[in-house]
């Protein structure tokens, strides 16, 4: 088993980071474990406050954690005994702010690493490097103008060079979109994507947005209070989640809570809740008679005007419409259904008036039966790793 | 399997060895920064605990035939002279902020929130009055307001026809109110410094959501503009109301002479005495006495340093705020600036003037003007007492600056940037000196270098007048590092970290660069407010480091009044060119913010 951990470019192991804060004892990480495999674009998602940022910089060299083990390609960097500091780590990163030099060009921002290394290269070598790295952002030909009079988005390019011009191990993304605008970001995504398959670069990058992670990563941990909750491809965490938390984090749910009446050889579970009885995939150790959650995501709840009319007849409730709100592309309903708000993404063609009956469907396939007791992401749960 | 298992990595004896290292070299450097912030500041408290306690009637406190009493203590809580000299200080600190705080509240008011013309001129003019020595307002203003000879009482009675021979007044700048009026206009600055960024930064929608609510002028005041600026006044006072209690300038120069002793004279009396041995122990007892009654105030003034961060009436947010039209009241407000620059700048500076051309003072007058010479000033040039004076000057504002700003950046860092528990008690430490007035200062530095004559031999040099001026303005320059260093993202040197920069080159090339502004602007108002003391400089002087502003003081006691001009008129062109660079640069910072 340790071989395969050899061809592992991070490994962290059991990180723990305590914080003390007035009240006493803050665990802003609390013993986690996962792996990167070289060229992998692997994202830490949760929200604010869930040790995302905390196990990026503990990786980095800036916090030191209360208690682990990291390596970076088989080299230990941190345990009980060795911390090795951040300047002698070999990676890159990209801070959430930038942090881009205000006092230097921006040919001495991306020649700062450099500049600073031991093995000092010759200055032809730092210039020639300096613009294909500057070249690689889209940002050749700038090298001469002062840092701060670039636009948001070249600064954040500016970063990006300044982090891969030493050929680093690894790069490090500390929310590095969070500060642009929305169009902005969009287009930033792909092209931080397809520089990462470019140069093949192993990559860890942290947001608290699910649409960022989703579509960049090629595997996603998903973290909560400290905790990982679940590991796997993009799809995995978005239509298996591994607890109630990451079904709802992920793309929002509508989530009734209830108690197992059944549990089926095929793996479809049936919950008893407040608005009825609903029928979907078991998910994780359901055991009948405990406390369970039926989620399903907003886009798959279906409205139609017949009952009749219904693809799949499974679960079939009787609602009004309560609100409306078009945004183009698709409409948010909010549908009462007993006492309970279903909400439902509909095409942006679909037409239903406020207080109108209509029946709400959640196809068997979509809804997700998932153990109401939360419990930590272990290796077992990761289908890569078996 | 579980997570607990790693891969098989020997452990490389290289980063174990170097980061043994590191940790050294930072923990050196904090402690050796503690050590000489402990050295400059508990050892001269400590020294004074000392010394009150020790019988010292023309001995040396640390000397053996001066024994261990409580005697010091019965004579000064015992003796009802002590409580005239806290009333008097009492009350001469109550007049003269009043009177400070009303001038700079009302000129604030003026250029922050009103139409008022020549805004940026009256801002200058205002500021420009900082480069005008406490000692220098006091020997002006004791020219100007001498009952009997004052330009302004000979000019007042001669408009109002009753200049007889001999006749006095209406002024007698020699008397409690002259003192308390001179030593407020001194200041005003200062004060206006301290409270014109709240003005200015104060959101005007919160005045304009009062107004539309319905509120009149005087209730919006009252309800809303006062409330909020209330933390940034309050800590403006408490933060004056220590520099009135240790000043001393202008106790020495115009209460002496009226008979009016507060705190400050007082001890410089018993450390210093004109004729007779110095008595430390009584000294040292007064000056302890002094630092409780400074300490309570500034103590208040952390915690509500404190609660103004939270308060944040100050958003740094840039808004276009509407000003208050003055209309018809603009050729008053007009006319009270006017007069306000006539007392505390242009009235001095030309009575100076006009002292320094003139062989004998006597009022100006057209038959005086026939005697109008340079003479005091080629006189200077020939004094090796002057030349002397203006070097050791230089030489101690340019030390002092360096070593200030340089304790200051250390100290800054490691309270800003490191969570070591003992962050907070450093800070508290770099702040003491604050509390600790002038005399007790210059006293127990005296005390110090006493001791240690024969191992650190700076006693009767400059070098022990640098040391005690480091000591004091170290607070100042700490409070400004801290400022500049926080508004430096950690992450601008974390990124440096990552490039694989050390500590000395994320210094060098990232923090040094970006802190420049702030830095060459603190040394600047160090440089500046360094060669203007006189408290430190005259209980440390020796025949061999004579400062300018002893030997202006000097020149006044001895009654040469065109000597005290014309070395005042030399130290103006020093100070006044100063406080307009202050001007300057404060401005360019806050143009690259």
């Amino acid at each position: 088993m340790f071989l395969r951990f050899i061809d592992d470019m991070i490994s962290v192991a059991n990180l723990v980071k305590e914080f003390r804060v007035a009240e006493g004892i803050k665990v802003a990480v609390d013993d986690i474990s996962f792996q990167l495999k070289d060229g992998e674009f692997f994202t830490l998602l949760g929200p604010s406050g869930c040790g995302k940022t905390t196990t990026l910089r503990s990786i980095a060299g800036l916090e030191k954690p209360t208690s682990g083990v990291i390596s970076i390609e088989g080299r230990k960097v941190f345990d009980n005994k060795v911390l090795v500091p951040a300047a002698e780590r070999q990676l890159g990163m990209v801070f959430q702010s930038y942090a881009v030099w205000p006092h230097m060009s921006v040919f001495d921002n991306v020649a700062f690493p450099l500049q600073v290394s031991d093995n000092k290269p010759s200055k032809a070598e730092i210039r020639s490097r300096v613009e294909e790295a500057l070249e690689l952002v889209d940002l050749g030909g700038l090298g001469e103008r002062a840092a701060t009079k670039l636009s948001g988005g070249q600064q954040q390019r500016l970063s990006l060079a300044r982090a891969l011009v030493r050929r680093p191990k690894m790069l490090l993304l500390d929310e590095p979109l969070s500060n642009l605008d929305a169009k902005l970001r969009e287009r930033m995504r792909s092209e931080l994507r397809v520089i990462q398959q470019q140069i093949g670069i192993t990559t860890l990058f942290v947001t608290h947005d699910q649409i960022e992670a989703l579509s960049m990563s090629d595997r996603v941990a998903v973290m909560n209070a400290g905790k990982i909750e679940q590991v796997g491809s993009p799809r995995d965490v978005y239509h298996d989640p591994a607890s109630a938390f990451v079904a709802d984090f992920i793309g929002g749910a509508n989530m009734f809570e209830g108690t197992v009446e059944a549990v089926e050889p095929d793996g479809s579970a049936t919950v008893k809740t407040d608005i009825g009885r609903i029928h979907g995939r078991g998910l994780h150790g359901l055991e009948l008679g405990h406390a369970a959650v039926a989620s399903i995501h907003l886009e798959d709840v279906e409205l139609v005007k017949d009952p009749s009319a219904a693809t799949d007849r499974a679960n079939v409730l009787a609602g009004r419409v309560g609100l409306g709100l078009f945004n183009g592309p698709s409409v948010l309903y909010r549908v009462h259904v007993g006492e309970r708000v279903v909400e439902a993404h509909l095409g942006g063609h679909d037409l239903f008036a406020n207080d109108e009956d209509v029946s709400v469907v959640f196809p068997k396939r979509h809804v997700r039966i998932l153990s109401r007791e939360s419990k930590a992401w272990t290796f077992e749960d990761d289908p890569d790793m078996q | 399997m579980t997570a607990v298992e790693t891969p098989p990595v020997e452990v490389e004896p290289q980063p174990k060895e170097r980061r043994r290292f590191r940790i050294t070299g930072r923990g050196l450097y904090i402690g050796g920064t503690v050590a000489l912030l402990l050295y400059l500041v508990a050892g001269p408290v400590g020294i004074l605990i000392f010394s009150s306690f020790k019988r010292t009637e023309g001995a040396l406190p640390f000397e053996a035939i001066a024994p261990y009493s409580l005697e010091n203590y019965r004579d000064v809580f015992l003796s009802s002279s002590t409580y005239d000299v806290v009333w008097n200080t009492a009350i001469y600190a109550a007049g003269a902020l009043f009177l400070s705080f009303t001038i700079a509240i009302a000129l604030a008011w003026l250029v922050e929130r009103t139409d008022i013309p020549l805004r940026n001129t009256i801002y200058t003019l205002v500021i420009a009055a900082l480069g005008i020595p406490a000692v220098i307002a006091g020997i002006s203003w004791g020219l100007l307001g001498n009952p009997r000879i004052g330009v302004v009482n000979v000019f007042l009675r001669f408009i109002f026809g009753a200049d007889a021979p001999g006749a006095e007044g209406p002024f007698n700048v020699f008397s409690f109110w002259g003192m308390i009026f001179v030593q407020a206009i001194t200041m005003v600055p200062v004060t206006f410094l301290l409270i014109t960024g709240a003005f200015r930064a104060m959101d005007a929608s919160l005045e304009e959501a009062a107004v539309v609510s319905g509120a009149s002028f005087r209730q919006t005041v009252r309800k809303v503009s006062l409330p909020v600026l209330a933390p940034a006044l309050l800590s403006a006072l408490i933060y004056q109301l220590v520099t009135v209690v240790e000043s001393f300038d202008i106790p020495l120069v115009i209460g002496l002479r009226s008979g009016i002793s507060v705190l400050s004279t007082r001890v410089f009396i018993e450390a210093v005495p004109i004729g007779g041995l110095p008595n430390y122990g009584i000294a040292s007892t007064f000056s302890i006495l002094m630092l409780v009654v400074a300490l309570g105030p500034l103590l208040y003034y952390n915690r509500i340093i404190a609660r103004a961060d939270r308060f944040g009436t100050v958003t740094g947010k840039d808004f276009r705020q509407k000003r208050y039209e003055l209309g018809r009241a603009k050729p008053f407000a007009l006319l009270g600036v006017f007069l306000y620059v006539l007392v505390a700048l242009i009235l001095p500076l030309l009575i100076l003037v006009w002292t320094s051309l003139i062989p004998f003072y006597e009022v100006p007058s057209m038959a005086a003007l026939e005697r109008v010479s340079l003479d005091a000033f080629r006189n200077l040039n020939d004094s090796a007492f002057f030349t002397d004076a203006l070097r050791n000057t230089i030489v101690v504002g340019l030390a002092v600056a360096v070593a200030a700003m340089l304790i200051g950046v250390l100290t800054a860092w490691i309270v800003v940037r490191t969570r070591t528990k003992w962050a907070r008690a450093i800070d508290v430490l770099a702040y003491i000196p604050h509390a600790m007035p002038g005399v007790i200062i210059g006293t127990s530095v005296l005390l110090i270098y006493l001791r240690l004559r024969e191992w650190i031999p700076v006693h009767g040099s400059v070098w022990i007048i640098v040391i005690a001026l480091s000591t004091q303005y170290t607070s100042l320059s700490t409070r400004l590092m801290n400022g500049a260093i926080s508004q430096i993202q950690v992450q601008l040197e974390e990124a440096a970290e990552v490039s694989g920069a050390n500590q000395t080159q994320i210094f060098r090339k990232v923090l040094l660069p970006l802190i420049m502004p702030p830095f060459i602007n603190g040394a600047l108002l160090i440089f500046l407010l360094s060669i203007r003391n006189l408290t430190l400089a005259l209980i440390l002087q020796s025949p061999k480091s004579i400062l300018l502003s002893v030997l202006i003081f000097f020149r006044w006691d001895a009654g040469q009044t065109e000597d005290t001009a014309a070395i005042g008129i030399v130290m103006l062109a020093i100070t006044l060119a100063m406080s307009i660079a202050l001007r300057r640069a404060s401005a360019i910072g806050d143009a690259t913010r």
